[in-house]
């Protein structure tokens, strides 16, 4: 067991946990933040996207030990209010169905347009392939992520 | 005459520009590898083949891709730490992937002629051979 500090949606959080647990584990049962979902537990569904740096990243196979004092974002701390961009286009566009990828989803869908804030189509799927959803919503997810880019500039 | 020299001329432009296309078109392996690598592996070793360190190994500028048999294994049964690379240790799990043999040759060559690295290309009829060979030290997923 080791004492990591750790800087969560702009907060400090302390975890003491085994290095090698994935921060998956330490975000749900450690912090309670339990927005970010488990899935596959092998880094091929997407479930349990986070933000290492603003960078999408799956935390089921990252360990705490790599992370240290990088900035993690969750999807409780996307936004305080709810109100980012791709959260208003997913609800405006109702994307989700049962719901569960959705959050990985959006993590995955906010960091493509802050690193380009206009995607293509392709850079869309390219960015996206590595979130499944199980109940097929992909076209109104590449419509929401559309949409966040139209609306986020106006 | 006139004639002659404008065939002539039309024959010797038409050569050179098939020569530069010839030798300017990416292969088409590692243009498909390209999409296969960002479909199964950019998640982990991202998009610019960094990685994260101390989670998810880099693939720039590195000689541990060089044993193919290796790497199809890697690629299509997983692996387990630990490794050493660069003088980084990784102690992470990696899943195998199902994927063809075309798409296992395709990303090979993808990774292995990207961001700086420099191989000769897999064909497709070399994976089966490798898919069976024995490779020293390595642990499956």
């Amino acid at each position: 067991m080791a004492k990591y500090k750790l800087k969560v949606n702009g907060k400090m959080m302390e975890a003491e946990v085994d290095p090698t647990t994935p921060v998956l584990w330490v975000l749900r049962d450690h912090l309670n933040l339990v927005g970010t979902k488990y899935g596959c537990g092998v880094g091929s569904c997407g479930a349990c996207t986070i933000h290492l740096n603003g960078k999408a990243m799956k935390s089921c196979q990252l360990p705490i030990a790599a992370v240290a004092a990088q900035e993690i974002t969750t999807i409780e701390g996307l936004s305080e209010s709810g109100e980012h961009p791709v959260q208003k286009a997913w609800l405006s566009l109702d994307v989700a169905q049962c719901g569960y990828c959705q959050t990985g989803q959006i993590m995955a869908a906010s960091a493509l347009l802050k690193s380009k804030p206009h995607p293509t189509d392709e850079e869309i799927e390219t960015a996206m392939n590595g979130n499944i959803c199980r109940c097929g919503t992909y076209v109104r997810i590449k419509q929401a992520i559309q949409s966040a880019a139209k609306n986020a500039h106006q | 005459m006139r004639k002659i020299t404008t065939l002539l001329f039309a024959t010797l432009l038409s050569t050179i520009c098939l020569s530069f296309v010839q030798t300017s078109a990416p292969n088409a392996s590692i243009q498909n590898g390209k999409k296969v690598y960002e479909t199964y592996c950019i998640s982990c070793h991202m998009e610019n083949g960094m990685g994260v360190e101390g989670a998810f190994p880099s693939l720039v500028k590195t000689g541990n891709l060089s044993d193919k048999n290796r790497l199809v294994k890697i690629i299509l049964l997983g692996m387990r730490g630990p490794l050493i690379i660069k003088g980084t240790s990784f102690d992470g799990e990696m899943a195998g992937i199902e994927m063809t043999d075309k798409e296992v040759a395709d990303v090979i060559n993808y990774i292995r002629n990207t961001w700086g690295n420099k191989a000769p290309l897999v064909q497709v009829s070399e994976i089966p051979a490798a898919k069976i060979a024995v490779v020293k030290g390595y642990q499956p997923y």
